[in-house]
């Protein structure tokens, strides 16, 4: 056994350049000097290994981007067309240096060189260098990895659905080259953000890296530091970066490719030589540009330059190839006293180095893999899969925000010479995430903007863009690529919104912009992964729902709630079991779009007493649960809703080794402002069992995750926040007609408040605000429905304040009553002091009425201060005044706000959506380890 | 090709440049300009959100006409931000016109912690020592190697 373990990582990417509009385009140079100085001499030497029987290992990612390329036909062609008249160069170069002994054994090396890549490009690989690499990774001695559709940089995107669409579009892309799904990933410039793993979990990715300080400020300091993969929390490895290894090869000063010895980059025949003979070799004829005809070596600082000596260059490669591996074995026999485990030592590279900026490395690299596999025996190559296959034990570890550009953070890509670009970028990303919720199932012509509008979205985010715009060099470049991308966006997007689609216009860009051909735009969709070639966690779900009513049987808003994410979760395509109550002219089992409804007998529920009511329904669902085993299958995990059913869950969690989900809609503490009686005891005990045994916990808001963490002493962790859904068609019944923002104009500056009429609804702040709305607008009116003990009190207080002329109480109104409240409001007002979610404000935003709300517990959460709404802070009379008096006097500013607010409606608050997100929770709760069995420690006292 | 000036939304938007400065840029859309009727001045605030939910104003900015992001540069590791635009009312009262989106600056040093196991046979413990303050590693990537040329 080796003393430790080298993993040597190739990153190769470059941006997608490829213009089939004009006949040359400097920049696709980029991609042909790469293939001449960097793959073809990779592969060469690589194959050459593998032909020699080394048994080395080593890891590449190949960028989506440069897969592509690589795969063009087009480019193909053109990358051949420039090799030849490089060859034609390397000729006339040795026409003109014959006789030169320094020169012309140059000249004549490029020529040979530049006849090898040839033949290796045509006779051996025949135009297909992916199928040459897919043949390394046949061999078992590469492992390839992929990376972001375009190298986006993860950090700096706004919205989860962008970086999955990164992730995703580029895992498929690299899966239908290859014909097999990549196990690691490649964070584009090791750009980790929180949350990165979870996406890439869902594309089956087993493994990433990140920048040294990701690991050593991870959460906690891993033991091992960098010399062992740790594992997030959902169990994918992160591999941290050596920093020494790191530094002996990139350091500008000390490192490798800057030896004196080596060839000099910046001293090229492209700029030396007279323009005239250049000019068949050059763009355009015209613009001076590298040729690779390089004859000097570095020789030191000066620019005082020494004729190249590749003899003794080489010589150089294998001192330095020797040299690595010495510091490897040094730092290998030193780190791994102690560890328990030989250490690993991770290498990540730009591909792009070797070859091109370092003309000798892949000679470094054949030297190091023959020396490590021959020349001793404390280090062996490895690839990150076979280490982990090795030690799977791994530390679990919140790796921390990093990159590995300048300063370890987002400099590089965010700064004064880029920042501009952000306010597009974001804005792209929200409207196709918009998009691909509003069109969930496009076809024809509409598939294709959408598809196409998702491609320029990907093309704009590449990171070397703003890494380019930063750099300085190639400047007007990157921004015309950017503009161009988001031009092309936003037109296809204005063409989507308004219609029709320009087909002619779809089909240029679609032919310009041709990368990932199987693309598909439901990737931005908040709960969608379409079109996936790798699997797993796309297989449906068998799941028992728990709950004590369902439809038509409704007590409160709970069975609407499991009835509603019942059958999104069918529509999934998830089979879903309710087990539930009885209910009159109903059998105990029917099939109700989709999902199976279980119900218990009435003779089973016959106590009055309702502790053993509760008792008897849990006993029944147990035992019901058992017949639906038997007759469908043992599901994947028990969902119980509220304490009522948590018994029953406990009880199957523990018999069937089921995973057990809870949601808690409303906590009895919550309810009653405190536990004051033994009843509520005996509740608030109940809650906490089932809080504490279930494996995850839902709940409708950030508020009340909060309580619950408090009230049941659980981790914030364990416990996911998933809001109500909204049906927007139960809001036009009893309407005159569909909501419209613009009749904001015509209507009667009405104010409506929807709810009970107890103080905590804060329908007194509102009316303390009164005065101070009718001085700006004297025909204001508030209309006050809902009843409730409270209402005395108000109506009291209205006759105080004098406003009888102007404030309506309306009593009790149902659904149909609440709809054309709502049709005639120009504003509604929510100003609670107290509100775990709040629903009715949900049902004023997709009825297109502009809201102001108290910024109070769940409420808060729904509304984003200025863009879809207002948030006032609670309990404060004047600052209501001042919102509800803007909304009235400006119904410009309204109607933009009505806009957003209902597409937020449609997209986020929709069950389609949060059954998704459900799923995603069900598959946590499925990955976690199997329930402790030890006993649960005592209620806390102090929630008493 | 041009890129339009504005969308012609209201929006604030925070992001993490590095530990110590959040970047923030911004629209106002053309009905919100018309409702201030250039009546008022414009202040940028940033607050930082205490993990107990409560937030205080950190900075405030008063803002140049015309601007339309902004650098804050004195921002502290492992906290939360947010920032509204906004103006004062004649009684000194703020209020905002917009609000951000929360953003949390990366922790900087190294956190001692009981390290737990995956996957292990015989679950272990172990702790880590207290490292104290730890320097971010110099960052060598293509970035600074192609900032040579």
């Amino acid at each position: 056994m080796p003393a430790g373990y080298l993993a040597l990582v190739l990153h190769a990417h470059l941006p997608f350049v490829r213009h089939p509009e004009v006949p040359e385009r400097l920049e696709e140079r980029w991609f042909f000097e790469a293939v001449t100085e960097c793959y073809i001499p990779l592969l060469e030497v690589l194959h050459g290994l593998d032909r020699d029987g080394v048994p080395f290992n080593l890891t590449i990612s190949l960028s989506p981007p440069l897969l592509a390329m690589l795969a063009d036909p087009l480019l193909q062609k053109r990358y051949l067309d420039h090799l030849e008249a490089m060859i034609r160069l390397g000729e006339a170069e040795c026409r003109r240096t014959a006789g030169d002994r320094n020169f012309y054994p140059l000249a004549a090396m490029y020529l040979e060189k530049l006849n090898g890549v040839r033949r290796a490009y045509v006779d051996k690989y025949r135009g297909d260098l992916v199928a040459a690499f897919r043949k390394l990774w046949m061999t078992g001695k590469v492992e390839l990895i992929t990376t972001c559709a375009t190298h986006g940089y993860l950090p700096l995107m706004q919205t989860r659905e962008a970086r999955k669409a990164q992730i995703g579009v580029g895992v498929d892309f690299f899966t239908r080259l290859f014909g097999r799904p990549p196990r690691g990933f490649w964070l584009p410039e090791c750009g980790y953000a929180p949350g990165v793993e979870e996406l890439l979990k869902e594309f089956g990715i087993r493994y990433f890296f990140v920048e040294t300080h990701g690991l050593l400020n991870g959460n906690p300091l891993p033991l091992y530091g960098v010399f062992a993969p740790a594992s997030c929390n959902n169990g994918v490895a992160v591999f941290g970066r050596d920093p020494e290894s790191s530094r002996q090869v990139w350091d500008r000063h000390a490192g490798y490719p800057g030896d004196y010895y080596y060839r000099e980059f910046y001293r090229d025949i492209g700029f030396d030589l007279d323009l005239e003979y250049l000019r068949p070799y050059l763009p355009g004829g015209v613009i001076r540009v590298d040729t690779g005809f390089k004859y000097y070596r570095i020789t030191g600082p000066g620019s005082c330059k020494e004729p190249y000596l590749p003899d003794r260059a080489r010589e150089r490669a294998a001192e330095h190839a020797a040299h690595f591996l010495s510091r490897r074995q040094q730092q290998i026999l030193r780190q791994g006293a102690g560890m328990g485990r030989p250490p690993l030592v991770v290498a990540p590279y730009d591909a792009e180095l070797f070859g091109h900026w370092w003309y000798e490395g892949p000679q470094w690299i054949d030297f190091l893999c023959r020396k490590i596999c021959f020349d001793q025996d404390i280090i062996e190559m490895i690839t990150p899969s076979r280490y982990l296959s090795l030690y799977p034990d791994m530390q679990v570890v919140e790796p921390s925000l990093s990159s590995w550009g300048e300063g370890g953070y987002s400099r590089v890509w965010l700064n004064q010479d880029n920042d501009w670009i952000y306010r597009h970028l974001h804005r792209a990303e929200a409207v196709m995430v918009d998009l691909a919720a509003l069109y969930p199932e496009a076809g024809g012509v509409l598939k294709r903007a959408l598809n196409q509008a998702a491609r320029e979205l990907l093309l704009a985010q590449s990171s070397d863009w703003p890494f380019i715009l930063k750099m300085g060099t190639a400047v007007e470049y990157a921004r015309e690529r950017l503009v161009e991308h988001i031009g092309r966006f936003n037109f296809l997007v204005q063409q989507l919104e308004k219609g029709p689609i320009d087909e002619e216009t779809l089909r240029e860009i679609e032919y310009r912009d041709n990368i990932f051909p199987h693309l598909d735009y439901r990737i931005f969709n908040r709960h969608r992964f379409p079109g996936r070639v790798t699997g797993g966690s796309d297989a449906s779900l068998r799941i028992l729902m728990l709950s004590w009513e369902y439809p038509p049987a409704t007590v409160g808003g709970l069975a609407r709630h499991v009835c509603d994410l019942s059958r999104a979760l069918a529509r999934l395509g998830d089979e879903v079991h309710v087990i539930t109550g009885p209910v009159a002219g109903e059998g105990t089992y029917s099939l109700q779009q989709g999902v199976h409804v279980h119900r218990l007998l009435p003779g089973q529920l016959n106590a009055g007493d309702f502790l053993r009511w509760v008792e008897q329904f849990n006993e029944g669902a147990v035992e019901l649960t058992g017949s639906v085993i038997e007759r469908w299958g043992k599901p994947h995990l028990v969902h119980a809703h509220d304490w009522m059913v948590g018994a029953a869950g406990e009880r199957l969690q523990v018999e069937y080794h089921l995973p057990l989900v809870a949601t808690i809609h409303a906590t009895e503490y919550g309810r009653n402002r405190g536990i004051h009686t033994a009843l509520q005891r005996r509740i608030h005990e109940q809650e906490y069992r089932l809080v504490q045994e279930a494996g995850l916990v839902i709940c409708c808001s950030e508020y009340m995750a909060e309580e619950i963490s408090r009230l049941f002493a659980v981790g914030r962790e364990k416990i996911r926040v998933l809001p109500n859904g909204v049906d927007p068609a139960s809001l036009l019944a009893g309407r005159e007609k569909e909501p419209d923002c613009r009749d904001l104009y015509h209507r009667e500056p009405n104010i409506v408040f929807l709810g009970r009429l107890v103080p905590e609804k804060g329908v007194q702040v509102l009316l303390e605000a009164m005065p101070a709305i009718l001085r700006q607008v004297s025909n204001a009116r508030l209309l006050v429905a809902g009843r409730g003990p409270y209402g005395d009190y108000l109506q009291a207080r209205v006759r105080e304040l004098g406003l009888q002329d102007h404030v309506r109480f309306v009593g009790f109104v149902d659904d149909l009553g609440r709809n054309r409240l709502l049709e005639m409001a120009r504003v509604a007002v929510f100003p609670s002091l107290y509100e775990p979610f709040g629903i009715v404000a949900l049902e004023a935003m997709a009825a297109m009425v502009p809201v102001v709300i108290a910024d109070t517990g769940g409420l808060a959460e729904i509304v984003e201060h200025g863009v879809d709404g207002y948030r006032v802070p609670a309990g404060r009379p004047d600052m209501l005044a001042h919102y509800i008096t803007r909304v009235l006097l400006y119904p410009g500013l309204a109607v933009e706000m009505c806009r957003r607010a209902r597409r937020k409606v449609l997209t986020l608050y929709d069950w389609q959506y949060i059954a998704g997100e459900t799923r995603r929770v069900y598959r946590q709760a499925l990955d976690s380890p199997e329930p402790s069995t030890e006993p649960l420690p005592s209620l806390p006292a102090r929630t008493i | 090709m041009e890129l339009p000036p504005c969308y012609n939304e209201n929006r604030l938007v925070l992001m993490v440049q590095e530990p110590a400065v959040i970047f923030s840029y911004w629209e106002l859309s053309r009905e919100q300009w018309e409702s201030l009727r250039g009546e008022h001045f414009l202040f940028l605030r940033l607050y930082i959100s205490a993990s107990s939910g409560e937030s205080a104003s950190w900075r405030e900015i008063s803002l140049p006409p015309f601007t339309d992001n902004w650098y804050f540069r004195d921002v502290l590791p492992e906290q939360s931000y947010y920032a509204e635009i906004g103006y004062y009312g004649p009684e000194g009262e703020f209020y905002p016109l917009v609000r951000s989106n929360r953003v949390t600056t990366p922790r900087t040093r190294k956190v001692a912690g009981v390290a737990r196991f995956l996957k292990a046979d015989s679950p272990f413990q172990l702790t880590t020592g207290e490292d104290g303050e730890g320097v971010p590693e110099e960052g060598y990537s293509s970035a600074d190697l192609w900032s040579r040329s």
